[in-house]
């Protein structure tokens, strides 16, 4: 091994100024690869960071999975009306029933850390003239902060006053920008129904994540019910627990255990998720292109020199080389080209995202941030590696082959005539 | 007289090229014995070239045997023929082939170097052989830094490193000016001298002349087959020396 070794590095060495194409090619693949992968797994592991963090793991919602049967259906043997078709839909109160018993039985559930209650609905914030549309929450604040730490995304103002005070606010970054309100201003929420009040704004909440932040609003349960027209009525049961990757098995003993539907955060961000399965998709296809095209450098110089070499390898071949010792000769050519090309873009991207993990960038979409997000994992520098070097093979396999298949006579008598 | 230690057995070759099948050894006995010195000859086209390379375990024949040393290359698989060539037979061939990256005392290393792996045992032989061929000095060059008759000189040497039991040679002088010639031709006769079987085809008659033995071929056929002198007193015997014009 060796010899062929020796062989293969010296030939390689000869051509050193076509084989730096090569190499080239696959470093700007596996630069590619891993710059993309970094900012995009940095970017996916922040917002599901933000995400689990400020989201509540599962939501029990007011819908009920089973209806109870009516009373009568109970006792008669004969057909009972169960529902009627024409029932106008204000008319029916969703909610869920007996909402501090069932708090205080979800705590209660192994794995589950906390248990908050709270309605939502639409609302309006009018302030100053501007009329914006919130999206409010009504929460226990003292329960609420144990599920999504709302305390820790207070930018200005105080969540004391918010969780003391009556006929207080808060607001969502996003919608406090949007309105101009700040701390201490007074904002009127108008609800679907046309309730109103008018609120001191006690605190502005920024959780990083502009889709929360954005619509949010956030008023004591009872000021809630109020706006919303839903007296002493709780539309969810948010839960924090303790491993939020569990959630959707936690969903389901709820609703088992409950009858009413409930959604974990991977349920509720479904759309985000499957926005990143695209776009990881749509990168590895990418990605994936330019890695080929590297292959292709290698496999067209490989074919090349192959062809240029046939002579060599035929007086390789008299003088007791074997098939496969040709075979390993360029099949380690290629190796070594996509390794060396491997390293140069492992090294170029190591330098590349520790010079972009010092930009100052301030970017808002699905999360929040002052700088590029970067998850650089050595396992994606292994898989580079890996990756180029399976590369390097399959590309080269086609020439070594063919060199392989020399057959020294042809080519002695060729020359010879 | 010794047994043959190189033999053909009624070799028949075929070459097609698909629609039309021409033959071009037509029924070839012929032994070798060791420490002779046979020049292979004929007109282009004879077959002495298809000859050497059936003799050198390079191609199968299409009927007929051929015995290296006793042993008939003709079972041989693709592999096990590269190994009987790797420890018997040394190649020189009518351009040098060497290979250009390397320099000339890694050419001459290289087959031994594949047969034993010892690469000091394959570099003290290269060492030796390319003594042999008065180019030790132009051990670090590289083949292009060297002229046609050094690098076929070179080509030897490779070929001596490996310590082969049979030298064959194709038109080994085809390519070199009349001098270059004369110093490969002394070489060979040096290398006969000291106990090397060597099978060479040539087109010049004054090299013919001076072997031991001289095979004629014409449309495939062996047609004269003459000994020309005793195998190890074929020449002056005497290897160029380092100092000697090539």
């Amino acid at each position: 091994m060796g010899l062929l070794l020796f062989v293969a590095l010296r030939q390689l060495w000869a051509r050193r100024g076509l084989n730096a194409t090569a190499i080239a090619g696959v470093a700007l693949g596996v630069l590619m690869l891993i710059v993309i992968s970094a900012v995009m797994r940095g970017l996916q592991g922040k917002f599901l960071t933000n995400m689990t963090k400020a989201s509540a793991h599962v939501t029990v919602l007011d819908k009920e999975l089973r209806h109870e049967p009516p009373m009568l259906a109970r006792f008669e043997d004969a057909l009972v009306a169960t529902r009627v078709s024409h029932e106008n839909p204000s008319d029916r109160q969703t909610r869920v029933r007996r909402p501090d018993e069932t708090v205080r039985m979800l705590e209660k559930l192994p794995g589950v850390v906390a248990a908050a209650p709270s309605v939502g609905g639409s609302g309006i914030v009018v302030y100053g003239g501007k009329e914006y549309p919130v999206e409010v929450r009504g929460i226990s604040p003292t329960r609420q902060d144990r599920v999504t730490p709302l305390r820790q995304y207070v930018t200005t103002g105080s969540y004391r006053a918010f969780s003391t005070g009556s006929d207080v606010v808060m607001l969502g970054s996003g919608v406090a920008a949007r309105t101009g309100a700040k701390v201490a201003d007074t904002v009127l929420l108008s609800g679907p129904r046309g309730n109103r009040m008018t609120l001191h704004v006690a605190a502005i909440c920024d959780s990083n994540i502009p889709p929360i932040d954005n619509v949010r609003v956030y008023v004591p349960l009872a000021s809630a019910q109020t706006i919303l027209g839903r007296p002493d009525v709780v539309s969810r049961i948010d839960l924090r627990v303790t491993d939020p990757d569990d959630a959707p098995a936690m969903t389901e003993r709820v609703e088992r255990i409950l009858g009413y539907d409930a959604e974990s955060w991977q349920e509720q961000n479904a759309n985000f998720l499957g926005l990143f399965v695209q776009q990881r998709t749509i990168t590895t296809m990418v990605i994936g292109a330019i890695l080929l095209v590297g292959g292709f450098g290698i496999l067209a110089i490989q074919i090349m020199i192959v062809l240029q070499k046939t002579r060599d390898i035929a007086i390789m071949r008299s003088y007791g080389f074997l098939r496969r010792d040709i075979l390993v000769v360029f099949l380690s050519q290629g190796a070594i080209l996509a390794l060396l090309g491997a390293a140069v873009g492992m090294a170029g991207a190591r330098l590349f995202l520790d010079w972009l993990g010092r930009q100052k960038t301030h970017f808002e979409a699905m999360v929040k941030s002052e700088g590029w997000p970067i998850l650089e994992e050595p396992q994606l520098y292994a898989w580079s590696l890996v990756f180029a070097l399976g590369l390097g093979l399959v590309a080269s396999l086609l020439p070594a082959l063919r060199a392989a298949r020399v057959e020294p006579v042809d080519v002695l008598r060729g020359q010879i005539g | 007289m010794s047994a043959p230690i190189l033999e053909a057995r009624a070799v028949v070759r075929d070459l097609s090229n698909g629609a039309v099948t021409a033959r071009i050894l037509d029924g070839i006995d012929l032994a070798v014995h060791p420490g002779e010195f046979v020049a292979l000859t004929g007109m282009s086209g004879s077959g002495k070239s298809t000859l050497l390379y059936l003799l050198g375990a390079l191609d199968k024949p299409t009927a007929g045997q051929i015995l290296i040393d006793g042993q008939d290359a003709t079972l041989l698989d693709d592999d096990d023929r590269a190994r009987l060539r790797a420890a018997k037979l040394g190649f020189v061939f009518q351009f040098h082939f060497l290979l250009p990256e390397f320099t000339v005392l890694e050419n001459a290393m290289l087959p031994y170097q594949r047969r034993t792996r010892d690469r000091d045992a394959a570099r003290a032989s290269a060492g030796e052989a390319l003594e042999q061929v008065g180019l030790s000095e132009l051990a670090r060059r590289k083949p292009h830094q060297l002229s046609g008759g050094q690098q076929q000189r070179v080509s030897i040497a490779r070929a001596l490193a490996n310590r082969p039991t049979i030298l064959l040679a194709d038109e080994p002088t085809g390519n070199l000016d009349s001098k270059n010639g004369e110093a490969v031709m002394q070489a060979f006769e040096g290398l006969v001298a000291r106990g090397l079987t060597v099978v060479m085809v040539t087109h010049a008659e004054e090299f013919a002349a001076r072997c031991s033995r001289r095979v004629q071929m014409k449309d495939g056929r062996i047609v004269s087959d003459v000994a020309l002198r005793d195998a190890r007193h074929t020449a002056s015997g005497s290897v160029p020396s380092p100092g000697s014009a090539m």
